[in-house]
C-alpha cells in the first residue's frame, strides 16, 4: 500500500514535468519564503506564516531567543517563567490553545533538523525564524507539526569579502519584584490573632506580651530571633558579560560561518557559592561546491554549559526563604557579626539556611550539545530544468551530569539566651558524588526532490519529501521504566502552481507514520489545499497609487498529530502488583504470590488526534508601500484527541477505562500585523508596527460526567477557571446564621469570606465542591505586541512593548493565602483579608472570585538606544562598523498585580525572580 | 551524473522499506494476554492480586475503623471521610460514597473471570514436576479463585443490596464471565435471592477443591507456608454470614412470615455446619494480662478461621502509630464512646441499667467489675497500657492541650482504643519496636453469634437446632470472654425466657464481642435498628482529692444517619453508564 502511494507521489511530479512548455527557471532572485525543504516567492505562499529577522531579535538583551521572541510575532505567545541563570524561560504557543493548554509546544525546526532547541542557539547566529500557522505551511513537517512550527535558519556564508563581527556586552539584572514579609513583632501578634480566631487556646502555644517585647528590643536574639531572609540572602542585583565573535565570508567554490559566544550570568546570592552560569556556544557552517551538480554542507555546532551553585536548589532556597517564619531560628548564635556559630531551628525538618548555602556543599553541573547536519544538493537543471534534489543527515547528542558534594555542618540548639547545645559535626570534606544525569539523541534524515519552473504565464513547484526522526530520552530519574523513542516517519508531496502571478492554488498532502500506532495503524495519509488571489496584479488595480499589493488566500485541510498518544494503547497490558505474602507470620515469598491484574485497557481502533483548519487571510501594502498589514482569520478544530474515557465503560466490565479518539477542542482567532514606517528627508526613519491576536479556545466534545449543569466543561472555553462565588464578609455571629451555611472546609466564624450556594445538593446547605462555578478564565483571549524604531543619522531608537488582555489571575499561592503555620506575608495587613487562620484548611482561602484578579499586563521586553559610528571615521581605522549601544528588558510594566511578577506570581516565591535587565554593549565589524 | 537520481531514489524506497521496523516501540514494562498465558505464575498472580479484598487491617475507609461511623467510636481525624460522613449531614451520598467498593471489586472479578476463561482456553501447567503435582497445585488454585470471587461477590451484596426505587429487593449485576469492552453489555441488577444463589454455588465450588487445613500437610501443596488461604471452614463461615444477612429483616420485607422463619432456620443451619466442621467449643484466649500476645497479635490465634497479615515477617506499626496514646507517642485515632462502654455489663453478666442491687454498678466509679472484654478493648482514665497510665480527665497528659497532646492526637469522647492494639509495639524514637497486626475476615465466635441470631428467630432461644440452642450458644461466647466466671449467667437464663429480650441480649453480645471488626455499620443497617443515636463522650473532673474524680456524660453529637436509609448508594457514575441500573431507595 505504502508502495503504491509513493508511485502515485511520483507519478503527480513527473506528470508536472511532461505537462511543461516553455524553458524558464523560477526567477531565484525574487524575494523568497521559506517553507519546509523549499522556498517560493512570497506572493505565491497561500498560507499564514511571519518571519523575524535575527537583527530584529539581536536588540534584546536575553541571550537566547526564545524570551527574545515575545511581542515580535502576531500569533504566537510567549510566556516568560524563570529568571535563573541558564535556564531557557520561555515557553510558546502558537495560535493559542489549539489542544486546550496540554501538550501544544510547536514544533522547533533548526536547518531542517526537528527536536532541536531554540535555546540552545547564540543569537548571533539566527538569520532568520520563520513561523508556519496555517496547515498548508505546516503538513509538509508530518505529525509533529500540527501544533505550529518555528523554523530556525542558521546564518551561512556567501560570496563576500570576509567579515569579522566582535561584540561586547555587560550589563545588571534587578528583580522584578520580590515578596516582603512580616518581621517577628508583627508575626507574633498575627498569630496570637488567628489563634484566638480559631476557638483555640490562647494561654498555651500563644505569643505572650513580654516575649514580643523581647522581639521588639532584641535583647536575646539567640532565644528570640528576628531575622531578615531576603535582605540576608540577596544580593539587590546580579550581572553578565557576554562576548561574541562571528566570521563570515566565501568564494565561488567554498562559503563559511563561524561564531563563538561565551556567556557568564551570575546569580542573586549573597551566601555560600553563587549561582553562575558559564556557557561556551561554537558554530560553523561550511558550504562547499563539488561539482556543477553536487554542492554539500557540513554544520557543526556545540554548545558547553557549566553551572555551579551552592548545595541548595535555587527552588529550594527561595521556598526556605518564604516558609521560613522570622522567629524560626537565629542565624547566628555567636558575638554580633561573629558568622561562625550558626542557630538551629525547632521545626521538623528546617534547617539553617545560611548553614546550607554557605557550609552544606556545592553541585555542579555541565551540559554538553553538540548538532550536527551533512547534507548534499544536487543541481539537475543540465538534465531536466528545475530539478533539484536533496539528502540531509543529522544527529545532535546532549549529555548532562550534575556531581556535587554534601557536607556538614554544626548548629546550636538554643535552650536559653546563654545556653547553646551543639548538634551535629562539620565535615569539610565530604565526597564527591554523581546527583542525576540526563542524555538524548536526535537523529533525523530527509531526502527531498524539488521542481520548480515557469513556462510563460504557468509557474510551477513540486516538492517531494521523504523524513524520518527518531529521539531517545534517558534520564537516571526514569530508572525504573522503558522510556519509548518518538520515532516518526513522513511522506509529503506538495504542488503549487501559480497563474500570471495572479491566481495561486496549493495542495498539500503527507502520508503521516507514527511508532505509537500498531502495525496496520502506523500511517494514515492527509491533505490541505490552498488558493490565492493577487489582486493587485489585475489590471484594474495595476499602478494605484494607494494600493501597491493586494492578496487574499486561503487554505483547508487535515493533518494528524501523534505526540499526544501514548505507547501501546491498543493492547490489553498486564501488570504486578499487589503480592501478597502467606505463612505463619507472612514469611513465605515465592514467585507464585505476586499479584497480576489488567493494567491497561487495549483499544485496537487507536489512531492519529487530527486537526481540521481553515485560514482566511489578507495581505496589503499601500500608500507607497509604507503600511504593511496581514491579517488571518483561522479555525482549528481538534478532534480524535486522546482520551481516557472514563465515563463511558461500565464498572462490571471493567475498572479500567480504555483510551480513545474522543474529546474534540475549537480554537478559533484572529491574528493581524501592521506596520508603518517611512523615511523623512535622508537623514530620519521611523516605523511603527503592532501586532494583535483574538483566540478563543472551547471544549466541544468531552468525556465528563456531573450531577449539576454548572460544572460542566463542554461547550465553555478551555481555560475556565473553575471556583466559588464570593458574596461578601460574614461580619458576625447573627450574619452567619442568617446566611444559613455550613463549609465543608471547616467552621465558619466571623470574618470569613461568604461563598454562595450555588446547588444546594441534596438540601444540606453546605458549601462543597458542587457549589464551583466558572468564575473566569486563566488564559489571555489577546495578545498584542507593539514595536517603535527611530533613525536619526547614527542614532537608533528601538522599543519593543508586549502585553495580554482579557485574562483571569487567581492569586492564590503562599503569598497571598496563609495556611497553617505559614510565614506572614504583607497581604496580611490588607483591610479586607479574610479572618487569619492556623488551620491548614480554611473556608476562606479556596478559589473563590474573591482572590481573582485582572491579570492584564503590557511590559516594555525591549528598549535600545544605539549609536553608530559615521563610517568616514571608521575607515581611517580600517572599521567597516561599529555601533554602541544601552539595552534594557522588561524596564517598565503595568498590571493590576503590584506585589509579586504579574506574568508568574511564583517568581521569588518558590523560584528565581525575574528581572529588570540593563546593559551596555559594543559591536565592532572589520 | 545519472546514478545519482538512480542513488537517491533507492535510497528513499529503502528508508521507506524498512519502516516497519524502524517504528516498532521498545518492549514495555508490562505483559500483554498473549505473553501472561505463556507465565503460568503470571496466570496465577490473577488470582493472588483479589487477595486484597481480605482486609489486613481493619482501618479500612479513610479515617480508621468503620465504627467511627456508628455509635460505637468517632475518630480524631477531623478531615477524614469517615468523619465528615458523621459531621456533614449529606456527606455521605450516591455522588460521594466512602465505602463504594464497586469499581475493585469489579475489577477483582473480572480477573478471577479472566482467570476462568484462561483455564477453559488453554492448557496452563503451573507445575513442571509431573501430572499428578500440578493436578493438586490446578485444584487448589482453583479453590481459591471461586472462594475469593464469593467473597467479592459477598461484599457487593453487603454494600449495595437493597430495596431499590421500584421497591424491589437487588442485589448486584451478576458476572461470571470475561464481558467484551467493544460491545459493552448494559446490565441491570440481578434479584437479592439470584445473588444469594450465586455466591452459594461458588463457595460449594470451593469447597470441592479447598483443604480443610492450611496447618498442616495433608497434601503437597497445603502447607503452613500458605496460611492465610481459604479453607472448607472460612467457606462454610462466609455461607454463615450470608445466610444471616439474606434472613436480616432489611432484606426480607415483603416475604411471609413461614418463608422468614425458613430463612433463620437454614442460617442457623448453616452456622451450625460451620461450628460443628471445627468442633464445639472456643478457645480459651481471653486473658487480661496478656491479650496482646494471646489473641490480638497473634497471627497463628486459634480463633482464627481467615486472617490477612499486614507488613512483612517482622510485622509493622501502623496500628501503633494510629491507635497509641499521645503521651507514648501515638495519633490516638480510634476513639471509643461512651455509648459502646455503657454496652459492656459488668463482670457478674447484668447490664450497667439492671438493678443496682444485681450489679453493684457506680456512676462515680464506672469502670469497676465491668466484663473482662471492656477491659481488653477500651482504654480509659486510670487504665494502664504498656506501663503508662492514662490521664483523660481534663489536664491529663492524654487530653489536648498538655504535654504532646494536641487536638489532632488525642481523644475526643475521653477514651482510647485497646482492641487490636499491640503493648509489644514501641515508638519511642530511637527504639521502636513492631508487632505483627493482622485483619479478620472469618474468626470462631461469629459463628456463635450467627447461630444464637438465627435460631433464635426461627424457634426461640430455648429450643435445639441440630442439637444446639441459641442460649447455648452465648452462653459459650459469655463464659469465654470471662463473664459469671464464679457464678451462673443469671441475667442470661432470665433473658432467655423470652425470644424477644433474647434478641436484645444477643444484638449486644454482637456488639461487645465483634467490637471494631468492622459489623456494627451493617449490623444496625440490616437489622433497621435506629441509625441517629446521640453519642455520648464523657467529661472527667479531677476533684479536690488527688486521683478522684467526677464523671459527666456530656453529648457530642447526633449520627445524621436516616432511619429510612437503611441501604447504601450505588454509585451515581455507575448508574450514568449502565442505564439499567437502579438505585436504592432513599438516594
Amino acid at each position: 500500500m505504502n508502495k503504491s502511494i509513493i508511485a502515485l507521489l511520483l507519478l503527480i511530479t513527473f506528470s508536472s514535468y511532461v505537462s511543461g512548455q516553455n524553458d524558464t527557471v523560477s526567477n531565484a532572485a525574487s524575494k523568497k519564503t521559506q517553507l519546509p525543504y523549499t522556498s517560493i516567492a512570497k506572493d505565491r505562499v497561500v498560507g499564514a506564516i511571519d518571519v523575524i529577522s535575527g537583527d530584529m531579535l539581536r536588540h534584546s538583551t536575553e541571550y537566547n531567543a526564545n524570551a527574545a521572541l515575545s511581542g515580535l510575532v502576531s500569533g504566537l505567545y510567549v510566556f516568560k517563567y524563570s529568571g535563573e541563570p541558564g535556564s531557557s524561560g520561555a515557553s510558546f504557543k502558537v495560535r493559542g490553545r489549539s489542544r486546550g493548554g496540554a501538550s501544544d509546544a510547536p514544533m522547533v525546526v533548526i536547518d531542517g533538523i526537528p527536536n532541536r532547541n531554540l535555546s540552545d542557539l547564540s543569537m548571533e547566529s539566527i538569520e532568520s525564524i520563520t513561523v508556519l500557522k496555517d496547515i498548508t505551511a505546516k503538513m509538509m513537517y508530518g505529525s509533529a507539526a500540527t501544533n505550529g512550527v518555528l523554523m530556525v535558519t542558521t546564518k551561512r556564508g556567501m560570496k563576500m569579502k570576509k567579515k569579522m563581527s566582535i561584540s561586547v556586552e555587560s550589563g545588571m539584572k534587578t528583580p522584578v519584584a520580590l515578596p516582603k514579609f512580616l518581621g517577628a513583632v508583627d508575626y507574633a501578634n498575627y498569630y496570637n490573632q488567628a489563634r484566638l480566631n480559631d476557638g483555640l487556646d490562647v494561654a498555651a502555644n500563644t505569643y505572650k506580651p513580654e516575649v514580643i517585647e523581647l522581639y521588639k528590643n532584641q535583647t536575646s536574639p539567640r532565644k528570640y530571633p528576628d531575622e531578615d531572609y531576603y535582605g540576608t540572602f540577596l544580593k539587590d542585583q546580579s550581572d553578565f558579560k557576554r562576548v561574541n565573535t562571528s566570521l563570515v565570508g566565501g568564494d565561488n567554490n567554498t562559503k563559511y560561518f563561524f561564531n563563538v559566544e561565551y556567556i557568564n550570568e551570575g546569580g542573586l546570592e549573597a551566601v555560600g557559592k553563587q549561582n553562575q552560569f558559564n556557557l561556551l556556544n561554537l558554530m560553523s557552517n561550511l558550504d562547499y561546491k563539488v561539482s556543477k551538480i553536487i554542492s554539500m554542507n557540513l554544520d557543526i555546532s556545540g554548545r558547553m554549559g557549566l553551572r555551579s551553585r551552592s548545595n541548595v536548589s535555587s527552588a529550594n532556597m527561595f521556598s526556605s526563604m518564604s516558609t521560613s517564619r522570622p522567629n524560626d531560628y537565629p542565624f547566628f548564635v555567636g558575638m554580633r557579626g561573629n558568622t561562625d556559630s550558626l542557630g538551629r531551628s525547632a521545626r521538623a525538618g528546617q534547617t539553617n539556611l545560611y548553614g546550607d548555602l554557605a557550609r552544606g556543599g556545592y553541585v555542579n553541573s555541565e551540559t554538553y550539545r553538540v548538532q550536527t547536519n551533512i547534507g548534499m544538493k544536487f543541481d539537475f537543471n543540465s538534465y531536466l530544468k528545475g530539478l533539484t534534489a536533496a539528502v540531509n543527515v543529522g544527529f545532535d547528542a546532549y549529555n548532562a551530569i550534575e556531581m556535587g558534594k554534601t557536607l556538614q555542618y554544626s548548629s546550636f540548639n538554643v535552650i536559653r539566651e546563654d545556653s547553646l547545645v551543639r548538634v551535629g559535626t562539620d565535615d569539610v570534606k565530604g565526597t564527591e558524588a554523581k546527583l542525576s544525569d540526563d542524555f538524548f539523541r536526535n537523529v533525523a534524515l530527509n531526502a527531498n526532490l524539488n521542481y520548480a519552473r515557469d513556462f510563460g504565464k504557468h509557474s510551477i513547484l513540486t516538492n517531494l519529501v521523504l523524513a524520518t526522526r527518531s529521539l531517545s530520552l534517558k534520564t537516571i530519574e526514569d530508572a525504573t521504566g522503558t522510556v519509548q523513542d518518538d520515532k516518526n516517519v513522513n511522506l509529503g508531496l506538495q504542488v503549487n502552481y501559480a497563474y500570471d502571478n495572479r491566481y495561486v492554488i496549493e495542495a498539500t498532502s503527507s502520508l503521516m507514520g507514527s511508532d505509537r500506532f500498531t502495525r496496520g495503524n502506523r500511517y494514515a495519509l492527509f491533505g490541505s489545499a490552498g488558493a490565492g488571489w493577487i489582486i493587485s496584479n489585475e489590471s484594474f488595480l495595476k499602478g494605484s497609487s494607494v494600493v501597491n499589493y493586494l492578496k487574499l488566500k486561503g487554505s483547508y485541510g487535515v493533518m494528524g498529530y501523534d505526540n499526544s498518544v501514548g505507547y501501546y494503547l491498543s493492547d490489553d497490558q498486564y501488570a504486578s502488583g499487589n503480592m501478597q505474602r502467606f505463612g505463619i507470620n507472612n514469611a513465605a515469598i515465592t514467585s507464585t504470590i505476586y499479584g497480576y491484574t489488567l493494567s491497561k485497557l487495549g483499544n485496537p481502533n487507536m489512531t492519529f488526534e487530527k486537526s481540521r483548519e481553515s485560514n482566511f487571510g489578507i495581505e496589503a501594502r499601500l500608500f507607497k508601500n509604507s503600511l504593511t498589514l496581514e491579517a488571518n482569520y483561522f479555525e482549528q478544530y481538534r478532534y480524535d484527541i486522546p482520551t481516557v474515557l472514563s465515563n463511558k465503560v461500565p464498572g462490571y466490565v471493567s475498572n479500567i477505562s480504555p483510551t480513545a479518539n474522543y474529546n474534540a477542542i475549537s480554537n478559533k482567532g484572529v491574528d493581524v500585523s501592521i506596520d508603518f514606517s517611512k523615511s523623512i528627508g535622508k537623514d530620519f526613519s521611523f516605523s511603527v508596527g503592532g501586532n494583535f491576536m483574538y483566540t478563543k479556545s472551547v471544549n466541544e466534545i468531552l468525556d465528563e460526567f456531573n450531577i449539576y449543569s454548572q460544572l460542566n466543561r463542554t461547550g465553555k472555553t478551555t481555560d475556565a477557571i473553575f471556583g466559588w462565588v464570593y458574596d461578601g464578609v460574614y461580619t458576625d455571629q447573627a450574619d452567619i446564621d442568617a446566611y444559613g451555611v455550613k463549609s465543608q472546609y471547616g467552621l465558619i466564624r466571623p470574618g470569613d469570606l461568604k461563598l454562595a450556594n450555588i446547588v444546594n445538593d441534596l438540601g444540606d446547605n453546605v458549601i462543597d465542591g458542587y457549589d464551583q462555578t466558572q468564575i473566569g478564565h486563566s488564559f489571555p483571549t489577546i495578545n498584542y505586541g507593539v514595536n517603535l524604531n527611530l533613525k536619526y543619522k547614527g542614532f537608533e531608537v528601538y522599543l519593543v512593548g508586549q502585553g495580554i488582555s482579557e485574562v483571569d489571575k487567581m492569586l492564590n499561592n503562599s503569598y497571598y493565602w496563609n495556611l497553617g503555620e505559614g510565614k506572614y506575608s504583607t497581604q496580611v495587613l490588607r483591610a479586607d483579608y479574610p479572618r487569619l487562620t492556623t488551620s491548614s484548611t480554611s473556608h476562606s482561602l479556596r478559589n473563590s472570585s474573591f482572590w481573582m484578579t485582572d491579570g492584564s499586563y503590557f511590559k516594555l521586553r525591549t528598549a535600545e538606544i544605539s549609536y553608530m559610528l559615521p563610517e568616514s571615521l571608521l575607515k581611517k581605522i580600517s572599521l567597516s562598523q561599529t555601533k554602541l549601544y544601552i539595552s534594557g528588558t522588561d524596564l517598565l510594566s503595568f498590571s493590576t498585580i503590584k506585589d509579586l511578577d504579574s506574568e508568574d506570581s511564583n517568581a521569588g516565591l518558590t523560584k528565581y525572580p525575574m528581572f529588570k535587565t540593563v546593559s551596555l554593549g559594543l559591536k565592532v565589524s572589520f | 551524473m545519472k546514478y545519482n537520481s538512480f542513488l537517491l531514489l533507492t535510497m528513499m524506497m529503502f528508508v521507506l522499506s524498512s519502516c516497519e521496523n524502524f517504528l516498532d516501540p521498545k518492549i514495555s514494562d508490562e505483559v500483554t494476554y498473549e505473553q501472561m498465558i505463556t507465565q503460568p505464575d503470571m496466570v496465577r498472580g490473577l488470582v493472588n492480586y483479589v487477595y486484597r479484598v481480605i482486609p489486613s487491617s481493619f482501618e479500612g475507609v479513610s479515617g480508621g475503623f468503620l465504627e467511627c461511623a456508628t455509635d460505637d467510636a468517632l475518630t480524631n481525624i477531623l478531615a477524614s471521610n469517615i468523619n465528615k460522613m458523621v459531621e456533614l449531614p449529606t456527606y455521605w451520598s450516591a455522588t460521594n460514597n466512602p465505602l463504594n467498593i464497586w469499581n475493585a471489586r469489579y475489577e477483582d472479578i473480572r480477573d478471577l473471570n479472566n482467570f476462568f476463561d484462561i483455564m477453559k482456553k488453554y492448557n496452563i501447567r503451573f507445575k513442571k514436576t509431573g501430572d499428578a503435582d500440578n493436578n493438586q497445585f490446578t485444584k487448589i488454585t482453583m479453590g481459591e479463585a471461586y472462594f475469593l470471587r464469593a467473597y467479592c461477590e459477598f461484599e457487593l451484596l453487603k454494600t449495595f443490596g437493597g430495596k431499590d426505587v421500584n421497591g424491589k429487593m437487588m442485589g448486584f449485576p451478576i458476572v461470571t464471565t470475561l464481558l467484551s469492552t467493544t460491545d459493552i453489555p448494559n446490565l441491570a441488577r440481578n434479584t437479592y435471592s439470584e445473588c444469594v444463589a450465586q455466591i452459594v454455588t461458588d463457595i460449594d465450588s470451593a469447597m470441592v477443591y479447598l483443604p480443610k487445613s492450611w496447618d498442616k500437610t495433608t497434601f503437597k501443596y497445603s502447607n503452613q507456608d500458605n496460611l492465610g488461604r481459604p479453607t472448607d471452614v472460612a467457606c462454610l463461615a462466609l455461607k454463615s454470614r450470608l445466610r444471616l444477612y439474606e434472613a436480616s429483616p432489611a432484606f426480607t420485607d415483603g416475604l411471609s412470615d413461614a418463608e422468614k422463619t425458613q430463612k433463620w432456620r437454614t442460617a442457623a443451619e448453616t452456622a451450625k455446619e460451620a461450628i460443628d466442621s471445627i468442633g464445639f467449643g472456643l478457645p480459651r484466649i481471653y486473658d487480661v494480662t496478656n491479650i496482646s500476645a494471646k489473641f490480638y497479635n497473634d497471627p497463628q490465634s486459634a480463633e482464627l478461621i481467615l486472617r490477612r497479615m499486614v507488613g512483612t515477617s517482622s510485622g509493622d506499626l501502623a496500628m501503633a502509630t494510629r491507635n497509641f496514646l499521645p503521651s507514648i507517642y501515638g495519633s490516638g485515632n480510634c476513639n471509643p464512646t461512651q455509648n459502646l462502654v455503657d454496652a459492656f455489663p459488668m463482670a457478674n453478666g447484668y447490664p450497667i441499667t439492671a438493678d443496682v442491687a444485681k450489679t453493684g454498678y457506680s456512676e462515680t466509679n464506672m469502670y469497676l467489675s465491668r466484663d473482662p472484654r471492656f477491659y481488653m478493648s477500651i482504654l480509659f482514665n486510670g487504665a494502664t497500657f504498656k506501663t503508662t497510665k492514662v490521664e483523660t480527665f481534663e489536664g491529663g497528659k492524654d487530653m489536648a492541650g498538655f504535654g504532646r497532646a494536641t487536638i489532632e492526637n488525642s481523644t475526643r469522647t475521653g477514651y482510647y482504643l485497646r482492641k487490636w492494639v499491640s503493648s509489644k509495639a514501641n515508638l519511642v524514637p530511637g527504639s521502636t519496636t513492631n508487632d505483627f497486626h493482622y485483619g479478620v475476615a472469618f474468626r470462631q465466635a461469629e459463628l456463635y453469634l450467627n447461630f444464637a441470631e438465627a435460631a433464635n428467630e426461627a424457634v426461640g432461644p430455648t429450643t435445639a437446632i441440630k442439637g444446639m440452642t441459641a442460649q447455648n450458644a452465648i452462653a459459650e461466647v459469655r463464659k469465654r470472654a470471662g463473664i459469671a466466671p464464679v457464678s451462673a449467667d443469671n441475667y442470661l437464663i432470665e433473658q432467655a425466657a423470652s425470644a424477644s429480650n433474647f434478641r436484645t441480649l444477643i444484638k449486644n453480645e454482637r456488639r461487645i464481642e465483634l467490637c471494631f471488626e468492622g459489623h456494627r455499620f451493617y449490623d444496625l443497617r440490616r437489622w433497621k435498628d435506629p441509625l441517629n443515636t446521640t453519642i455520648q463522650r464523657i467529661k472527667i473532673t479531677p476533684t479536690a482529692v488527688v486521683g478522684t474524680y467526677t464523671y459527666e456524660k456530656v453529648n457530642l453529637l447526633t449520627l445524621p444517619f436516616s432511619n429510612t436509609k437503611y441501604y447504601c448508594p450505588l454509585p451515581i457514575t455507575e448508574l450514568y453508564k449502565a442505564t439499567n441500573l437502579t438505585q436504592n431507595e432513599g438516594w
